[in-house]
């Protein structure tokens, strides 16, 4: 398995103009899986995210060049990542005028109705649990739960602070259980 | 809630925490979601040509445009429009129809259609065979083919022209002073003064016609002259007579 290509490496060779091109195919090589899955366990729909991370891809490639190296590469595009997820939920709840619980019930069926979602019955019931959260809660969750992010990176993903990553965790995982226990 | 939050702290940040959680931890971590095959393989290279697609096209758009201050002015056109659809809207514009008017109307509207059909299909006279196709040929032989010489006439209203209308007046102005004129040659003063006798007699001295008339006339024959003044002048005589009276003197 070859070597990840280091972050440096891939800006260093991203400000060159002639081997920017190059630098960007390394990007997608790296992070295309985790952008996908990131936006994937928050949209459901494969789709849906299909669509997002191709507009993520565009966001970085365009904003790149002012990237400042103060920040992890990879937080800064799970932000975007984020951001875009977010702004594509808002948008259905205002193109379709429900609330946020409805929302949740969309993405239920969505779920439910999925032809790319091959988990047992558990791991659908633990998915049903993650849409009644409030956005960030779910994501704080996936991030912690999925992507195994420590909590400062989550902290520079979602600009909260570690603490208060940590509590929404902690709430998170008590809402999960309630709703596991509740279906039984 | 602050202990133990303490008391998951160490814990949460590797995954024991999950122990704490006998509902979660019997759930597998593994992924539950799936793609279709093969899309990671061919992800790359549709991001890279949707990127390219959108460097090439960089705010540029689809190419179309639209007049200047289009959007400046559309919305107020939406809100007339609206404004105009609500106010048409109403209901018949406050128009009414008599009572029935629909009920009947559509047996009206037959019955003008049978009627229709009755009049059209009812032709009572005719025509001699090819008479349409004769009939405007003989129309141009008796007008437009009857002239040879292809005279194409204008015809034009004679009184309406002012030619005409100062041709006229002219006439009339001959008329009236050719009358004048011949009432003034008629007039006795005037056969008088351009009479034949008049005119030799203007040329002889007054004296020898006093002369001639104290020898020659009595005064019987003076009287006849005064009585006969409108008797008509023989000129041929009166031509003869003083040509023997000249010659007698001479």
């Amino acid at each position: 398995m070859p070597a990840e290509v280091d972050d440096a490496e891939i800006l260093s060779k991203f400000r060159e103009e002639k081997t920017r091109n190059e630098a960007f195919n390394m990007l997608l090589k790296k992070y295309q899986q985790k952008i996908y899955w990131h936006i994937r366990r928050m949209v459901i729909d494969h789709d849906d995210a299909d669509d997002l991370v191709q507009d993520v891809f565009i966001k970085i490639w365009k904003n790149l060049p002012g990237f400042r190296s103060d920040a992890q590469l990879y937080t800064w595009m799970y932000r975007i990542a984020t951001n875009e997820s977010i702004t594509f939920l808002n948008k259905k709840k205002k193109q379709n005028n429900v609330s946020m619980d409805d929302v949740a019930y969309d993405l239920s069926d969505t779920l439910a109705d999925s032809a790319y979602f091959n988990g047992d019955q558990a791991q659908r019931k633990l998915q049903e649990a993650l849409i009644t959260l409030p956005e960030k809660q779910r994501l704080v969750f996936n991030m912690k739960y999925f992507d195994d992010m420590k909590y400062e990176e989550i902290s520079d993903v979602l600009g909260t602070s570690v603490g208060a990553l940590k509590a929404s965790f902690h709430l998170a995982v008590k809402k999960i259980e309630t709703y596991l226990l509740s279906k039984d | 809630m602050f202990y133990l939050y303490n008391d998951m702290k160490s814990d949460i940040e590797n995954r024991d925490w999950i122990n704490g959680y006998a509902s979660l931890k019997q759930i597998s971590p593994a992924n539950p979601f799936t793609v279709p095959a093969g899309y990671f393989n061919d992800l790359e290279d549709r991001i890279v040509s949707y990127k390219n697609l959108r460097e090439k096209y960089n705010g540029t758009g689809d190419g179309f445009t639209v007049p200047a201050g289009y959007f400046d002015e559309l919305t107020g056109n939406i809100e007339g429009r609206i404004t105009v659809e609500d106010a048409v809207n109403t209901d018949n514009l406050g128009l009414t129809v008599p009572e029935g008017y629909f009920d009947e109307l559509d047996s009206r509207i037959m019955g003008r259609v049978r009627i229709q059909e009755a009049l059209d299909s009812a032709q009572p006279f005719s025509v001699p065979a090819g008479y349409f196709e004769q009939l405007n040929k003989n129309i141009l032989d008796k007008t437009v083919n009857l002239d040879k010489a292809g005279r194409s006439g204008i015809v034009r209203k004679l009184y309406a022209t002012r030619a005409f209308k100062y041709a006229t007046a002219a006439c009339f102005a001959l008329i009236i002073g050719g009358g004048i004129l011949i009432l003034q040659l008629t007039s006795p003063q005037y056969v008088h003064t351009h009479s034949f006798l008049h005119k030799e007699l203007s040329n002889v001295p007054v004296d020898e016609i006093k002369s001639y008339l104290q020898l020659n006339v009595d005064p019987g024959d003076t009287q006849q002259t005064v009585t006969a003044e409108g008797a008509t002048v023989k000129e041929d005589n009166l031509k003869k007579a003083l040509q023997d009276y000249v010659d007698s003197v001479q």
